[in-house]
């Protein structure tokens, strides 16, 4: 009983256990005085702990602006560059699947068409990219645009291949 | 929470620095007594407080309740002061100074008092890590044992056998002396 007990002083002392454990802790402390003893130790310790760090003080005054300096320098310089990275990385992806998603029906069907489509698509993604740079914050918005005007054309095209091929 | 502290919280969300400024204001004693406990060098704790505060500012996005910005923010903190202690597991620990106690000191039991108090901040050193940070949460910060296990994500019994565990580690120290 006493060892099982002593493994929740630490909880009781910090008052988190539960009504029935709570009853049963205090009835074994009002015949054993090694885990009153040890109750009050803990109790000490919390004290002085939280007295302790209590009193510690910062030496810097001015925090505040400190931290503030900080986040204005890097929010000068760090949005734009991760922005423009995902940008890129974004506008890759874009190509590859307008590529893939033509080289099938191209290949198969004919090169003349395809090679239309093609340069429509990249003249898509060109002007996608002169209006997202001018609006630097919707840059994300107009990739994404982009994207479901080409997947859009390549679906149409697909469908004007198969037209044309079974005509 | 009061309702100003949750306006606070919601325009600093919005980016509003001056509101941003005032939390820093109202939780960096917190901050700084949390870091202090964990690497015991002034400098240090007020680094990783600035660190803390930057962190928050800039991760903001991901708070989902306001009510939770205090354990939000501990949780930025607890894992700053992980990383750094890690860092310098090898250099050699700081030590107190005892004639500095001397000093501060007049009477007996003032000096006695205070050689308590580095003795336990000498203790605390000694712990590893995951103790001394249950004993920060729950005796330095006062975090309910439901509200540690949030921040450190373990189960609440895990909480309550590590912070057992970490004061018969602390006691054992302090006796060592
Ligand atoms: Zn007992």
């Amino acid at each position: 009983m006493h060892e099982e007990i002593n493994g929740l002083l630490s909880a009781y002392a910090d008052d988190e256990l539960g009504s029935k454990q709570r009853k049963e802790v205090e009835k074994h402390m009002s015949v054993c005085g090694e885990c009153r003893d040890e109750v009050a130790q803990l109790l000490e310790l919390k004290t002085l702990l939280s007295s302790t760090y209590e009193e510690l003080e910062m030496k810097n005054s001015n925090m505040e602006q400190m931290v503030l300096a900080r986040i204005r320098s890097e929010s000068a310089h760090e949005p734009q560059s991760s922005r423009g990275g995902v940008a890129a990385a974004l506008a890759g992806a874009m190509i590859l699947i307008a590529f893939l998603w033509f080289a099938s029906s191209v290949i198969t069907k004919g090169i003349h068409v395809g090679v239309t489509l093609t340069s429509i698509s990249f003249s898509l993604i060109r002007s996608a990219f002169s209006v997202a740079g001018a609006l630097p914050n919707l840059l994300e918005i107009f990739l994404v645009l982009a994207l479901i005007v080409l997947l859009a054309s390549g679906w149409s095209v697909r469908r004007l291949l198969d037209t044309k091929s079974t005509g | 929470m009061d309702h100003e502290l949750q306006q606070l919280i919601v325009k600093a969300k919005k980016g509003d620095q001056d509101s941003f400024s005032e939390l820093i204001q109202r939780y960096k004693r917190k901050v700084f007594r949390h870091a202090f406990a964990m690497v015991h060098d002034q400098m240090e704790a007020e680094d990783i407080t600035q660190e803390a505060f930057v962190k928050a500012y800039f991760s903001m996005d991901h708070l989902k309740e306001e009510f939770a910005f205090s354990s939000w923010l501990t949780k930025i903190v607890a894992n700053l002061c992980y990383d750094r202690i890690k860092k310098r597991e090898k250099q050699p620990q700081l030590q107190m100074d005892p004639e500095q106690t001397e000093l501060i000191a007049d009477t007996q039991s003032e000096v006695e008092n205070l050689q308590l108090k580095i003795s336990l901040q000498l203790a605390m050193q000694k712990l590893t890590p995951g103790h001394r940070t249950v004993i920060v949460l729950r005796d330095i910060q006062g975090f309910s044992y439901q509200e540690i296990a949030d921040i450190l994500e373990i189960p609440e019994g895990t909480v309550k056998s590590r912070i057992n565990l970490a004061r018969k580690e602390l006691r054992k120290e302090l006796l060592r002396g």
